[in-house]
C-alpha cells in the first residue's frame, strides 16, 4: 500500500514485447535516459498482473524454464516475482495461424500459407521486415516442404493467392503477396492470379509494387463479398467463380494455392491484457476502439500500446510507432500529458466512508485506498465519474466542485419569475469535451446570450450528479438538458453510458415527486455540432412550453441548506 | 407401554405394503370425505393423513385422525416442522398418542409461500431430524428438555421422507443416514416416476435396512401441462414423461395416466428394494382400485 | 454491514405531510455505504420533497443535515442547538439510528426514510446480499463458514430439505441450496463428519429481544453488584 501523499515516479520502463517496435522503443528510451527492461512474451515469460498506478506500477512476472531432464521427463521450474516500473509499454507481435478452417480446406502439398511461401522465398525473413520488400537470390530450400514448393514453380504452373477474402484484409499480407507474386513471375515465369477484395497499398512503395505486378502479367480478381468457391475434384482443389462482365463461370485448377493467415494476439498476451484492464477491439487486437486512446494510450495512464499488437502493420509503421511511443512515455514522465492533469482532485477524508464505489467505477483504475480512499494524481484523468457516484459528496474536482455548481443554481433561483429572464428556463449539463466546445463556438454566441439558459460544464458526462439535477429542478428550472459525447467516443470509456443510465434513474425520482419526466432530455453531441446544439435547445424549448407550468409553483418557496 | 401398531407389525413381515395419502378437509366436517374413506378402508394397510400439505391450511391432522380412527382405519399421521414450535409439536404428539395414533411421519414441510397464507410466519423451530429425535425421546418417556412424561410412554412408529432422486446425491445420503441414527422406523420416498432415477442414490447407499416405501404420484393433467422444474415442491418430472403425456387428449388423460402408474407400481413391487408403495392420488383416491 | 434501502417516496411523503419544518437527517456510515441514506441521498430526497410539496401548494420547509452516525450520542448531540427550529425529523439512518435519534430528542416527531433489511456484504457495486441473522450463537465453525440460519430459507440446522432441486432452493430456484453448499465445502476440506451428527435444536434464548451486550471489561461499571 502506498503511503498517503507520496506519489512516486520511477524512471523505469517495462517493454513487454518483441520485434521491431519493442526493440526500437527500448533503444530510444534508453537514449533518453530511462532504465529499460525489455521482456519477451514468449513461452518462458508471462506478465501476471499490473498493480499500482502510473509512475509506480508493481508488475508481477512469471518465468517458466525447463530444468535438466530428469528421470521420467522434463521438470518445469517456475519463479514468480514483482518488479516496479514507472511506465509499461505493451509491444507484442502477432502470431499467425493458417486460415484453413475459414476456407474449409486442409493443408496439402499444393495448399500452403503465405508464411510458408515467405519462408521458402526469403532466406532471411528479417531482411524483409527491415523494409526490404523484395526477395533476394534464392538458394535451394533446405526443407522437404520447401523443395516441393519450388518444384511446383515452373513456367507452366499456375499459382493462385487468396488474400483478404475471409477477414478484413491488411497491408502486410498484401505487401508479402505482391512481392512473392512478382518474384515468382520474374524467376519462374509461372502464371499468377491474386484473388482479393481490396488491394491494400497504403505503404511506401506498394503502389509501385502493384503496378509492377500488373506489368509483369499478374492477374488480379477482386470480389465484393466472398471469394471464389473452393471445390474438391478428387485430389485437386479447384477454384470456381463467376466473371461479372462476361457472366460466365470460371473454373481454375491451380498447381499451388496460397492462403493468407489469420493474425492474432497470442492467448498469453490476451490474458495479460485482460488482467491488466487493457481493452481490446472487436477484432481482438489491442486498444479498445476508442479514438481518444490513439495513438498509444490505454485505459490506464502510464500503460502504452504500440506496434502490431494493434493490428498487422508494415515494418515501416512499426518503427514510427516505436519512435512516437518513446516520445509519449517521455512526455508522461515530464508531466506533459495534458492540461487536465493540473486540475486538483481531492477526497475529503472526513466525509469519505470507504464505500469503495468510486474505486469500482473508475474507468482508469486510478483509485486506491489506505485508511480512506485516495485518487492517484498521475493516474486520474479527471473525468469525475467517482465524484458523481460518491454517496457522501467527498470527491471534488477543481473547476467542477459541488460548491461551484450550487452557486450557479442559487443564482438561477435568485432570478425567480422576474420578466427580464425569459422562459423556459433550461439548465444544460454538458460534457466539456463536446458540448462545452460547441457552446463556446462562434455559432453559439447567440445561445450564450440567451438569458434563459444556464450552462454547467462537466469534465465528462459521467460526472452528471442526480443531486444537482434535482436541485436545479427544485429551484425552478423548467427543463434539464444533458449532453454527452457520441457513443464509443467517451474519453472515459463509459462516462456517456453512465450518464444515460442516470437519466433513467432521475426520471423515476422526478415521477415520484410529481414532475413530468419529459423535462429532462439526453443527447449525444460532438464538439463541432453547434448547429445541432441550437436545434436541440430550440426543440426542447418548444416541448417545455407545451407542458403546463407548475414549475413556477416550485420556484416560489425559498429553500436553504442545513441548519449550519 | 402400548403394543406396536398394526402398521408396525406389517413392517415386520415380508408383505408388500400399500398406503395412501388423504388430505383433511378445509373445514371441520370430516364426513365430507366419507366416500373416499370407504374406498380406502379395505384397500390399503394404512392411510397417511397430511398436515397442511403444500402449506394450505386444512383441519389439523390430530383432529381428523380422531374421526378416521372411529371409522376403523389404520393411520399414519404426518407432522411438519413448518407450523409448530417444539412445544406444540410435542403437545400434538401427546394428543395423538392419547387418541391412539401411533404412526407418525415426520417431515420438514413445504415452505409457507406455496400455500394460501403466504404472508404467515414459518416456524421450523425443529427440523425433521430433530423432530424424529424428539419423537424417539417421547418413546423413552422424556420430552426434549429432559423432563419425565407422566404415565406410560407412547409407542410411536417413526417414519420420515427421503429424496431418492435428489441431485446432488451426497447431501441427501448424509441426511438419510442422520435420520436412521435419529431413530426412523420406516422411510417414504419423494415421488418416484422412473426407477432409473434412483440408481445414483442406491450406488451410495448399497443396502438399506430400514423399510423403504416408494411414493407414487398420480399426476393430474394440469401438472403435466403446466410443469416447469420447481413449480411443484417435491415433484421432479423428467422430460420423457411429460413429453409422452403432453400429447394425450384430455378425455384420454386419466385412464392413460392410471395405466401408466399401475405399471410403475408393478415395477416397484418386482424391484425387491422396496417394502411397499405409498400412493398420492391427489383427489382421485376413489380410483385406487384401478391401480393396485 | 447493515443494508437498507430507501422507502417508497409516497410512503415517506405521507408520513411527514402534516409538519411544516422538516429536517432530513442522513447517516454517514452503513446507509451511506449502501447508497441509501448518505449526504447525496439526503439531497436527492430533500429536492424531491420540496418539489412535490410545492406542486401540492403546501408551504413546507425541508432542510438537510448528515451526521457521521446516528447510533452514538456524541454525534447526535452535535445538532442539539440547530434542531430547535424543527418539529419533524426524517431520518435516513437504519432502524437503530432512527430510534436513538428519537430517544435523544423526545420532543421531536421522528420518521424513518429507509427500510433496514439485513446484515450483509457487497457482492458488486450496488448489489448487497444477506449473510448474517445476528442469532447470537454463531455456528460457522461447524458449517464451514456458510450460515444455514441465514442462507437456508427454512433456516434448518440439519439440511437439506426434500425440496432441493439440482442444488438449488425449493423456494427460490436462483438461489443455491445452503446445505448443498455447506456439504460441498466441507467435503472438499475432508470435514463432512462435522455435519454427520445431528445438530441440536437452536437455543432461542440467545435471540431474546431486545438484545443487550455488555463488554466484559465494563461489566462492573454498568451493574450494581455482580451479573
Amino acid at each position: 500500500m502506498i503511503p498517503q501523499e507520496e506519489f512516486r515516479k520511477l524512471n523505469r520502463v517495462l517493454i513487454w514485447g518483441k520485434g521491431q517496435t519493442a526493440e526500437e522503443t527500448a533503444t530510444r528510451l534508453t537514449l533518453l535516459g530511462y532504465e529499460v527492461l525489455k521482456i519477451n512474451p514468449d513461452e518462458q515469460f508471462q506478465l501476471l498482473s499490473i498493480e499500482g498506478f502510473a509512475g509506480d506500477f508493481q508488475v508481477t512476472l512469471q518465468q517458466t524454464i525447463p530444468s535438466l531432464e530428469k528421470e521420467g521427463g522434463m521438470e518445469m521450474l517456475e519463479r514468480i516475482w514483482t518488479e516496479k516500473f514507472g511506465a509499461v509499454v505493451f509491444a507484442p507481435e502477432l502470431v499467425s495461424e493458417g486460415n484453413f478452417s475459414d476456407y474449409q480446406v486442409a493443408p496439402t502439398e499444393k495448399i500452403i500459407t503465405l508464411e510458408e511461401m515467405q519462408k521458402v522465398l526469403i532466406p532471411g525473413l528479417d531482411e524483409f521486415h527491415q523494409g526490404n520488400h523484395s526477395f533476394s537470390a534464392l538458394p535451394t530450400p533446405a526443407s522437404a516442404g520447401g523443395r516441393r514448393i519450388f518444384a511446383a514453380l515452373k513456367p507452366a504452373s499456375y499459382v493462385a493467392f487468396l488474400v483478404g477474402l475471409t477477414t478484413e484484409g491488411n497491408v502486410l499480407d498484401m505487401a508479402v503477396t505482391l512481392s512473392a507474386a512478382l518474384e515468382i513471375r520474374k524467376r519462374f515465369q509461372s502464371q499468377i492470379s491474386i484473388f482479393c477484395r481490396q488491394v491494400k497499398v497504403a505503404g511506401e512503395g506498394l503502389e509501385r509494387l502493384y503496378q509492377a505486378c500488373r506489368d509483369e502479367g499478374v492477374l488480379f480478381f477482386k470480389f465484393d463479398q466472398e471469394g471464389p468457391a473452393l471445390l474438391r475434384r478428387g485430389d485437386e482443389v479447384v477454384l470456381q467463380f463467376e466473371d461479372t462482365i462476361l457472366k460466365r463461370p470460371f473454373i481454375l485448377t491451380p498447381d499451388l494455392l496460397v492462403f493468407d493467415s489469420r493474425h492474432l494476439l497470442s492467448s498469453e498476451v490476451r490474458q495479460t491484457a485482460l488482467s491488466a484492464g487493457i481493452g481490446m477491439d472487436k477484432s481482438g487486437f489491442l486498444q479498445s476502439a476508442n479514438v481518444h486512446f490513439l495513438p498509444q494510450a490505454s485505459e490506464r495512464e502510464g500503460i502504452f500500446i504500440a506496434g502490431p499488437g494493434k493490428g498487422p502493420m508494415l515494418s515501416q509503421l512499426s518503427i514510427e510507432e516505436a519512435r512516437a511511443t518513446a516520445l509519449s512515455v517521455h512526455h508522461f514522465f515530464q508531466g506533459l500529458t495534458s492540461e487536465t492533469m493540473n486540475q486538483e482532485v481531492s477526497v475529503d477524508k472526513g466525509l469519505c466512508t470507504l464505500c469503495l464505489t468510486c474505486l469500482r467505477f473508475c474507468p482508469h483504475q486510478a483509485v486506491g485506498f489506505t485508511h480512506r480512499v485516495f485518487i492517484h494524481p498521475l493516474a486520474c484523468r479527471r473525468c469525475g465519474i467517482c465524484a458523481s457516484e460518491c454517496p457522501m459528496d467527498a470527491i471534488q474536482i477543481e473547476g467542477y466542485s459541488d460548491n461551484e455548481v450550487e452557486e450557479k443554481l442559487m443564482a438561477l433561483q435568485e432570478r425567480g419569475d422576474k420578466p427580464e429572464f425569459s422562459q423556459p428556463r433550461i439548465v444544460v449539463f454538458g460534457c466539456q469535451r463536446s458540448a462545452g466546445v460547441a457552446w463556446e463556438g462562434a455559432e453559439s454566441s447567440k445561445l450564450k446570450a440567451q438569458s434563459n439558459l444556464e450552462f454547467i460544464p462537466l469534465p465528462c458526462a459521467g460526472k452528471l450528479d442526480p443531486d444537482h439535477v434535482l436541485k436545479a429542478l427544485s429551484v425552478g428550472a423548467d427543463g434539464i438538458l444533458v449532453l454527452a459525447c457520441p457513443e464509443e467516443n467517451c474519453r472515459s470509456v463509459h462516462g456517456n453510458t453512465y450518464a444515460r443510465e442516470r437519466i433513467m434513474e432521475i426520471r423515476k425520482y422526478m415521477e415520484e415527486a410529481g414532475v413530468n419526466p419529459g423535462r429532462i432530455r439526453f443527447e449525444h453531441l460532438s464538439s463541432n455540432m453547434e448547429w445541432y446544439l441550437k436545434e436541440i435547445i430550440k426543440q426542447f424549448s418548444e416541448t417545455l412550453e407545451e407542458l403546463s407550468n407548475p414549475q413556477s409553483a416550485i420556484r416560489n418557496p425559498k429553500w436553504k441548506n442545513g441548519p449550519h | 407401554m402400548p403394543d406396536p401398531s398394526k402398521f408396525a407389525q406389517a413392517l415386520g413381515t415380508d408383505s408388500f405394503i400399500v398406503t395412501c395419502e388423504l388430505d383433511p378437509p378445509k373445514g371441520f366436517v370430516p364426513s365430507l370425505l366419507d366416500r373416499k374413506i370407504a374406498v380406502l378402508k379395505n384397500k390399503v394397510q394404512a392411510v397417511v393423513v397430511s398436515d397442511n400439505p403444500r402449506a394450505r391450511m386444512l383441519m389439523a391432522p390430530v383432529g381428523f385422525c380422531r374421526y378416521l380412527l372411529d371409522q376403523g382405519l389404520e393411520l399414519i399421521m404426518t407432522l411438519t416442522c413448518r407450523d409448530r414450535n417444539r412445544l406444540a409439536l410435542q403437545s400434538d404428539l401427546l394428543a395423538a398418542a392419547g387418541l391412539g395414533i401411533q404412526n407418525i411421519l415426520a417431515v420438514t414441510g413445504d415452505y409457507i409461500t406455496w400455500g394460501d397464507h403466504p404472508e404467515g410466519k414459518p416456524v421450523y423451530d425443529l427440523d425433521s431430524i430433530q423432530l424424529i429425535w424428539a419423537i424417539s425421546q417421547l418413546n423413552s418417556n422424556r420430552d426434549i428438555s429432559g423432563n419425565v412424561i407422566e404415565g406410560t410412554a407412547p409407542s410411536f412408529t417413526i417414519g420420515s421422507a427421503v429424496a431418492l432422486t435428489g441431485n446432488p446425491v451426497g447431501p441427501q445420503v448424509l441426511k438419510f443416514r442422520k435420520k436412521e441414527k435419529a431413530g426412523v422406523h420406516f422411510f417414504m420416498s419423494h415421488p418416484v416416476f422412473d426407477l432409473a432415477d434412483v440408481e445414483e442414490f442406491f450406488k451410495q447407499v448399497v443396502e438399506i435396512q430400514t423399510p423403504l416405501l416408494a411414493s407414487v404420484c398420480l399426476l393430474t393433467e394440469e401438472q403435466i401441462r403446466g410443469y416447469v422444474l420447481g413449480n411443484y415442491p417435491g415433484l421432479l418430472i423428467q422430460d420423457s414423461l411429460s413429453d409422452k403425456f403432453k400429447s394425450v387428449h384430455s378425455t384420454e388423460f386419466q385412464p392413460r395416466m392410471i395405466e401408466h402408474t399401475a405399471r410403475l407400481i408393478e415395477t416397484i413391487k418386482k424391484d425387491g428394494r422396496f417394502r411397499g408403495v405409498h400412493l398420492m392420488l391427489q383427489g382421485a383416491e376413489e380410483q385406487i382400485g384401478e391401480l393396485i | 454491514m447493515i443494508i437498507a434501502s430507501r422507502k417508497p417516496f409516497a410512503e415517506i411523503k405521507k408520513s411527514i405531510e402534516l409538519y411544516e419544518n422538516i429536517l432530513v437527517v442522513g447517516c454517514g456510515t452503513c446507509v451511506a455505504v449502501c447508497l441509501a441514506g448518505g449526504k447525496k441521498e439526503v439531497g436527492l430526497l430533500a429536492s424531491q420533497l420540496r418539489m412535490s410539496f410545492a406542486l401540492d401548494k403546501k408551504k413546507i420547509q425541508i432542510s438537510e443535515e448528515t451526521l457521521e452516525r446516528q447510533c452514538d450520542h456524541e454525534f447526535l448531540e452535535t445538532i442539539r442547538e440547530p434542531l430547535k427550529e424543527f418539529d419533524c425529523l426524517l431520518s435516513l439512518a437504519c432502524g437503530a439510528g432512527v430510534q436513538f435519534l428519537a430517544e435523544t430528542y423526545p420532543g421531536k416527531k421522528v420518521f424513518p426514510g429507509v427500510n433496514t433489511s439485513f446484515i450483509g456484504v457487497a457482492e458488486a457495486a450496488g448489489l448487497w446480499t444477506e449473510r448474517c441473522r445476528a442469532c447470537g450463537d454463531c455456528l460457522l465453525a461447524i458449517t464451514g463458514g456458510i450460515c444455514p440460519r441465514t442462507l437456508c430459507v427454512k433456516g434448518l440446522n440439519n439440511g437439506p430439505c426434500g425440496g432441493m432441486i439440482d442444488g438449488k432452493c425449493e423456494v427460490d430456484p436462483e438461489r443455491p441450496c445452503a446445505w448443498v453448499s455447506i456439504y460441498e465445502r466441507l467435503a472438499e476440506e475432508g470435514r463432512v463428519n462435522q455435519i454427520e451428527i445431528m445438530f441440536p435444536p437452536t437455543d432461542f434464548r440467545f435471540q431474546t429481544k431486545p438484545g443487550r451486550v455488555t463488554h466484559r471489561a465494563y461489566l462492573r461499571r454498568y451493574n450494581a453488584g455482580s451479573k
